[in-house]
């Protein structure tokens, strides 16, 4: 597929010097599509306190990848692959032990980090390509890459079409929705596949250190400001393109990491919308 | 109505759970009769909340939970609205009443917006609980008695043959709990429904329920509320020395003004 017309259209609609090397055009592309994604499941993440889980599945995700350099395949696959097992294994321990949520994750999250540790240490040579998956390479984006983002987009669309009423409902009474006919399981093992499919595609941009603060801090300040649910649901989004696009401008300025900066500019919009509350609040 | 027979809704038999190796109910043997209400009391850790988690068939147990199709509108499995002791809201989250008693009827996500015929729905339900005014409440914000009408008002929204009440008016206080009670047991009687009620409360028991039925991991006593409460089964339930002081009706309520 050519992306050579969208281009020149935002090209022309947005002549702006940090736009013109074609790379930060497929950079603006890529974030306008994994923004309001991780927006989405950020919502659901900070309604249900599920920023440690999102952790230990972003964490893993420096695992899956060493594992995928150690056999040879795809290490998005494998990232994919074992976030996704990372993510259903502490759901179903959650169910099965009677260890707090936070102990759980911990188990996971250490058992997960020390065998990627081990793996990297043990194979010398695979630490090369780390830098890249830890602070994202949105600039290297290539336009087949955000094929797979519009299309995971789709998905996630459609997912909070269908799932948003029920997954609210499971979070504030998960016995509330079951005596209603919700398959609670199987909703929470699908939300925790594709919360590991949005980790991953968004350590594309954001890198594994920051992938959870790209799907907690704009959900948290549109949460700030918001007096509803439908409210909350839209802040989240316009903050977290809004962070997208001027961190992404502000990069090519400073030459700093993007990742880093769309979260600064994230994190500045929290601190906005917490003043904007308490303001409002005194009013 | 003339029709005097007392049918069983619910019919439990040998009902056991087990639970990390704790015997949290023993063969417990109980009826819960038809559109009537029926308290479950006993002491902290009696298994009460566990007995209703099984009636509601979500949790693993022995034995057999039996539902009377007399009393289902015909239906082998009756429709069950469950009124939890507390939900899991932070004073934060942003979902108002009306957002939140939209999540099961509708069909359209709530961040498209709200369908109109099921605004109207809730408005209907919130005014059956007298808090229709709350409907643009954050959940959050909600006072204890307030989120207890709402989660009567959801657990109403369909027409459900049996109602299971956890502890509602735990942590309430008097005047709200008076409000709360009278509420339940006049929707009770118009809409016709079983309710099963948990309550610490003998006060609320003593005035309301008809049927009552004592646990301590097993059934210790069952029957008509006056029969069965009297200071001998309470001492042997509760294990501390505990009777009913019967006070004149109008000296026992008090007057807010």
């Amino acid at each position: 597929m050519d992306f050579e017309l969208i281009y020149n259209v935002i090209g022309q609609i947005l002549p702006f010097t940090w736009l013109e090397p074609t790379f930060m055009k497929r950079a603006l592309l890529a974030l306008l599509v994994i923004s309001p994604i991780c927006a989405m499941m950020g919502v659901l993440m900070v309604n249900f306190r599920m920023s440690f889980f999102s952790d230990a599945i972003s964490h893993s995700a420096f695992t899956g990848i060493a594992l995928g350099v150690l056999f040879n395949v795809n290490p998005y696959l494998t990232m994919i692959l074992f976030g996704a097992i990372v993510g259903i294994g502490i759901t179903r321990a959650k169910r099965g032990t009677e260890l707090s949520i936070d102990a759980v994750i911990g188990v996971f999250f250490s058992a997960a980090v020390a065998l990627g540790i081990a793996i990297v240490s043990a194979k010398k040579g695979l630490t090369r390509n780390l830098q890249s998956f830890l602070y994202g390479d949105i600039l290297a984006i290539s336009d087949s890459e955000i094929l797979w983002f519009i299309g995971f987009f789709i998905l996630i669309v459609l997912f909070m079409i269908y799932s948003y009423n029920k997954l609210m409902l499971m979070g504030i009474n998960d016995n509330v929705a079951k005596v209603s006919g919700i398959a609670v399981q199987n909703y929470e093992y699908f939300f925790a596949i594709l919360l590991a499919l949005t980790i991953t595609f968004s350590i594309r941009a954001i890198g594994i250190l920051l992938v959870t603060a790209m799907l907690i801090v704009p959900a948290s300040a549109g949460r700030n400001f918001a007096r509803s649910a439908i409210e909350m649901f839209w802040y989240s989004i316009i903050i977290s393109i809004f962070s997208a696009i001027v961190g992404l401008a502000l990069s090519y300025y400073f030459d700093s990491a993007t990742g880093a900066t769309i979260i600064l500019i994230a994190v500045a919009c929290f601190i906005l919308t917490h003043i904007a509350k308490m303001i409002r609040e005194r009013l | 109505m003339m029709n005097n027979e007392r049918h069983i809704s619910i019919k439990i038999e040998n009902l056991s759970v087990r639970r990390g190796g704790v015997q949290i109910l023993d063969n417990v043997n109980a009826s819960i009769m038809c559109n009537e209400i029926t308290a479950i009391i006993g002491p902290n850790g009696a298994g009460k909340t566990t007995l209703l988690l099984a009636i509601m068939d979500l949790i693993p147990y022995t034995g057999t939970i039996s539902f009377c199709k007399e009393c289902s509108h015909g239906n082998s499995r009756p429709k069950i609205g469950y009124v939890p002791q507390r939900l899991d809201v932070d004073r934060g989250m942003p979902i108002t009443v009306l957002e939140f008693l939209s999540l099961r009827d509708q069909k359209l996500p709530l961040w498209l917006g709200k369908s109109k015929k099921v605004r109207e729905n809730i408005i209907t339900s919130l005014e059956r609980v007298s808090a229709s005014h709350l409907i643009n409440r954050p959940l959050g914000k909600l006072s204890g008695g307030e989120l207890q009408r709402v989660l009567l008002a959801m657990a109403l929204q369909n027409e459900p043959d049996i109602v299971l009440l956890d502890e509602p008016v735990a942590g309430i206080d008097v005047a709200g709990e008076e409000l709360f009670t009278e509420i339940l047991s006049n929707l009770q009687k118009s809409s016709k429904f079983t309710l099963v009620l948990i309550s610490h409360d003998l006060s609320v028991v003593t005035k309301y329920a008809n049927h009552v039925i004592c646990m301590n991991k097993t059934v210790k006593c069952e029957g008509r509320t006056v029969e069965v409460l009297t200071p001998e089964n309470l001492t042997a339930i509760y294990g501390i020395n505990v009777g009913l002081y019967e006070h004149k009706p109008d000296k026992c309520i008090i007057e807010g003004e």
